[in-house]
């Protein structure tokens, strides 16, 4: 693996904001055992679980999101890269991670303008009317942090376009079992 | 001569839904021919154009799609008088809830289409209940957990005495009845076969009319504005009203039709409670309309226009 | 433009961005947002999708339950359960010759049913079973073949995340697919038996016979197995059984394996830091696929070209199995090339129209053939996902020699896909019965 400094501090943050967003994970998780083993024996399900879900669910998923880019975890193929010489695998590798700059700008820039529309229109949770605003806020500010992460491996991928290293010293294939 | 619009109907449910199958594709061939060439329609049922219910308005405020078939009941907090029609025993079928949510729509009673213009609506309902027990009486429903959509639903299963499940999504409603996780659902007769219900629950009652559900189909109206003359015509002619008549016509059919079908099969029992029960029942979800009883934050007693719209559109049917 | 040929033009352009490296969700996405702006000439409306479909994903109740398969799937390793349903196999029939091979062969099918993942079955046993066979004389090819062949059943024994996002894609009820899962899973553990004892039957040195346990350690090793078996007994007879839903028999799945890691006092700081990172990094990749798939089917359904395809493989008149035994070769082929869930996604916009509309297949039963056929390409060069994973477990052992190993397991494979292919009730009958 040949992350700089400044890519494992982004990764260490990035891995802080998963953790965050798995123990809100595990809380829907209880909740959600709760609430099968309530209607089960009690009959008596959790009012507004849904609700929480609903909550919950978009900030969770999102938190995933800067580890596995700042891990460089996307599903790549990289054929070509490995049969270039150096400096043109590192600029096919550039390519590659700019587009992904893009497409995580697209998704930032829309799904912020989602979420500015869900707190204009006052949405609310189905059963309990609890606003949707807040938890729309926090996504797009996690959709936001991939950003910067995606521009730091931009960055360091053109290092080693400039310095020419190899590509395959610069992948970071070392625990592949960290994939589906 | 003018140049042809391309208009992009889209729908996340399936082909073979009522309204895709028995409305949009003879309407789309007389709307076509009445603009003399200056209009296409393109059918997108099935959620091709955008999968997820909860993303179909967006879809028309962006323009992926020109018009899509939204349920109002997944984005609350918008369109929020149409859910006066969630409310029991306050409409009879189809025909008569779509007439009446449009005429409101005309009278500027419901909010959020400042933007936007209807082109048809559904007032899906009413509901009626679908049980794996017989439904001998409300008596039958205590204690059980029975599917409910939305607040006004859940707060009718909870006055019955039952146990209101919320997180279901209706295309699973049947596996869990039939996998015993739910012992029924509120559910409208048209679509106990759409959703499979009637392999699962043989018993049903539809004396009760537990509300209807509403499903807009909403276009924006810069674009409405921008089509040629010819166009607009046809649009003025062929949607809004004509539409939530052809809708709702479609809608009380297949109700006909599958009430038919389980009527018919020798599984189900479709059990008729007398006038005596009946009023039990609405005494005891009576809170519920209590709730859309009254004035609201603009001072308009919505209930109270819409028992007006119903009036309105009995006479005109 | 006509609309057919900007299809086919976006397809090119995502093909050829994922050969320049740019991550397969992305590519889709790329060309998806490039091709519905051509096409409608409406930049705000291509561009809106990465805003609607990231929403809808992210916030989709369904979709949720692959972050706790995962979860489950990452904890169940961490705690040592994986290893304890293969100590039961290795006790039970490793005496035998190639019996160490076939305890591996069983105790991924084990895991399989409580992860959701093939490449996190094939990286958990290599850990477990590969020191345990070398050390007992086996080859390394046996060993390694059988651990990256036997990890293809974290797929398809239920619970898997391949068939949540089948089933999520294709609008088919998940569970159905599960009990479709189990009888080809089983299936396949039975022809890798076979494929493990023809291979040792012609070469007795590659796989010696141990000794046979006595029953006393035999039950010590069952009653230590009794986590896993308590896991998968929960899930199973909650789901099937009418207790829980899918989301929650994943939420209960995933508890469970967290407390067991707590329990077994598995849960140092660096293991929770890890398996916190494997979750987050294979949802986040996961997420990124599924809104790619989204935008670019959406294109594809703009273009028409699923009618196309339907029509003009209708005019070939071929017989319907005829286009089944194509796709298997092209679907072999793409997982040459492809991630297993890459190279679903990328087709099922033409592909499943075609299956079940055009030749009126079960989608439930093509959606266990199309997993069997993907994860064939898991395992064949020159990217077979499982043996990178493989390899990149035990750098020392060189690509060639797994890749030698897999070979008797590839004649299984086929041996079995042909069999659920020609005899569809293989894969119908549990969930006609439920
Ligand atoms: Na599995
Ligand atoms: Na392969």
């Amino acid at each position: 693996m040949a992350l700089s400094a400044n890519a494992r501090k982004y990764l260490g943050w990035a891995e802080l904001t998963a953790a965050i967003g798995l123990v809100g994970l595990v809380v829907l998780s209880v909740a959600t055992l709760a609430d099968a083993l309530m209607r089960t024996f009690f009959e008596s399900p959790i009012y507004g679980l849904s609700d929480l879900a609903e909550i919950v669910t978009p900030p969770v998923v999102a938190s995933c999101l800067p580890a596995a880019i700042a891990a460089r975890r996307n599903i790549a193929v990289r054929f070509l890269g490995a049969a270039l010489p150096a400096r043109g695998g590192q600029l096919v590798e550039l390519f590659g991670q700019a587009a992904a700059l893009l497409i995580f700008t697209g998704i930032a820039w829309q799904t912020g303008l989602h979420a500015a529309d869900i707190v204009r229109n006052g949405q609310h949770t189905w059963l309990l009317s609890i606003p949707m605003g807040p938890t729309w806020i926090l996504t797009e500010a996690i959709l936001i942090a991939c950003l910067p992460v995606q521009a730091l491996i931009v960055i360091e991928t053109w290092g080693h376009v400039r310095d020419g290293a190899p590509l395959a010293e610069t992948q970071n294939d070392d625990d592949p079992e960290l994939q589906v | 001569a003018d140049e042809t619009v391309t208009l992009r109907w889209a729908s996340f449910v399936s082909p073979m839904g009522a309204t895709n199958r028995l409305v949009i594709p003879e309407w789309k061939e007389k709307i076509e021919a009445a603009s003399e060439g200056t209009l296409k329609i393109e059918h997108y049922p099935g959620g091709t154009l955008g999968k997820s219910p909860l993303q179909q308005l967006s879809m028309v405020e962006s323009g992926v799609a020109d018009i899509a078939e939204v349920v109002v009941a997944y984005t609350p907090g918008r369109f929020p008088e149409l859910a006066v029609f969630e409310t029991p025993f306050l409409v009879e079928n189809n025909l008569e809830a779509g007439l009446a949510a449009y005429k409101m729509y005309e009278k500027g009673l419901l909010s959020d289409f400042d933007d936007l213009m209807l082109v048809g609506i559904i007032i899906s309902g009413p509901y009626g209940l679908a049980l794996n027990e017989p439904l001998t009486g409300p008596e039958a429903l205590e204690g059980k957990r029975i599917r409910a959509g939305g607040p006004a639903q859940t707060a009718i299963v909870e006055a019955m005495g039952a146990t209101p499940i919320g997180n279901v999504p209706a295309p699973q409603i049947a596996e869990n009845i039939s996998r015993g996780l739910l012992d029924g659902a509120l559910m409208a007769p048209a679509n106990l076969y759409t959703f499979r219900i009637a392999d699962a629950a043989f018993h049903h009652n539809w004396d009760v009319k537990f509300g209807s559900v509403a499903v807009i189909f909403p276009m924006r109206r810069d674009k409405y504005e921008s089509l040629p003359p010819k166009a607009k015509a046809a649009f003025d002619e062929f949607t809004g009203e004509y539409l939530a008549r052809k809708m709702g016509e479609a809608m009380d059919r297949l109700e006909a039709e599958s009430k038919a079908k389980i009527r018919a099969d020798d599984r189900q029992t479709v059990h008729e409670w007398d006038d005596a029960t009946i009023a039990k029942v609405r005494e005891a979800v009576a809170p519920v309309t209590a709730e859309w009883d009254k004035p609201n934050e603009n001072g308009v007693n919505v209930y109270e226009e819409a028992q007006k719209a119903i009036e309105e559109a009995r006479g005109s049917m | 433009m006509d609309p057919i040929l900007v299809g086919l033009i976006a397809f090119a352009v995502m093909l050829g961005l994922i050969a320049l490296h740019t991550p397969i969700g992305v590519a889709m996405a790329l060309a998806g947002v490039g091709g519905f702006w051509i096409l409608t000439g409406n930049f705000t409306a291509a561009v809106s999708m990465l805003g609607a479909e990231t929403a809808s994903a992210i916030a989709s109740p369904e979709l949720v339950i692959i972050p706790m398969f995962l979860l489950m799937g990452a904890f169940a390793g961490t705690s040592g359960l994986a290893g304890d349903m293969y100590h039961l196999a290795h006790k039970l029939i490793g005496h035998r010759r190639g019996g160490l091979a076939m305890a591996t062969v069983a105790g991924c099918g084990g895991f399989g049913a409580a992860c959701g993942s093939s490449i996190a079955t094939t990286a958990t046993m290599a850990r477990i079973a590969l020191p345990e066979m070398e050390r007992r004389g086996y080859a390394q090819s046996l060993g390694a073949g059988c651990i990256a062949a036997g990890g293809t059943l974290g797929s398809l024994i239920p619970p898997s995340s391949i068939m949540l996002i089948y089933a999520f894609l294709t609008e088919q009820f998940v569970v159905d697919l599960f009990i479709a899962g189990i009888l080809p899973g089983l299936l396949t553990i039975a022809v890798y038996f076979v494929a493990i004892a023809l291979t040792v039957r012609r070469r007795a040195d590659i796989a010696p016979a141990g000794p046979r346990a006595t029953w006393r350690e035999t039950g010590k090793t069952a009653l230590g197995a009794w986590g896993i078996v308590t896991i998968i007994l929960i899930m199973t007879v909650g789901l099937y059984g009418g207790i829980f839903t899918v989301t929650e028999a994943a939420a209960a799945g995933a508890l469970i394996c967290i407390v067991f890691a707590i329990a077994r006092g598995r849960l140092s700081r660096k293991s929770l830091a890890r398996t916190i990172a494997e979750t987050a990094y294979n949802v986040g990749l996961l997420y990124i696929i599924i809104i790619g798939a989204h935008i670019f089917s959406n294109l594809i359904a703009l273009t028409h070209m699923p009618a196309a395809i339907v029509d003009g493989v209708a005019g070939l008149g071929l017989p319907p199995l005829a286009v089944i035994f194509m796709l298997a070769v092209i679907y072999i082929a793409l997982g040459a090339v492809f991630d297993s869930v890459a190279a679903m996604v990328i087709t099922l916009p033409f592909v499943f129209p075609l299956v079940t509309e055009g030749l009126g297949y079960d989608p439930i039963w093509w959606g266990i053939v199309m997993i069997m056929v993907i994860e064939i390409g898991m395992i064949t060069p020159p990217v077979g996902i499982n043996v990178f994973v493989m390899h990149g477990v035990r750098k020392d052992i060189p690509l060639r020699t797994i890749f030698s190993g897999i070979v008797p397991f590839l004649g299984a494979d086929i041996v079995r896909l042909l069999l659920v292919i020609l005899f569809p009730s293989i894969a119908l009958l549990l969930p006609g019965l439920l």
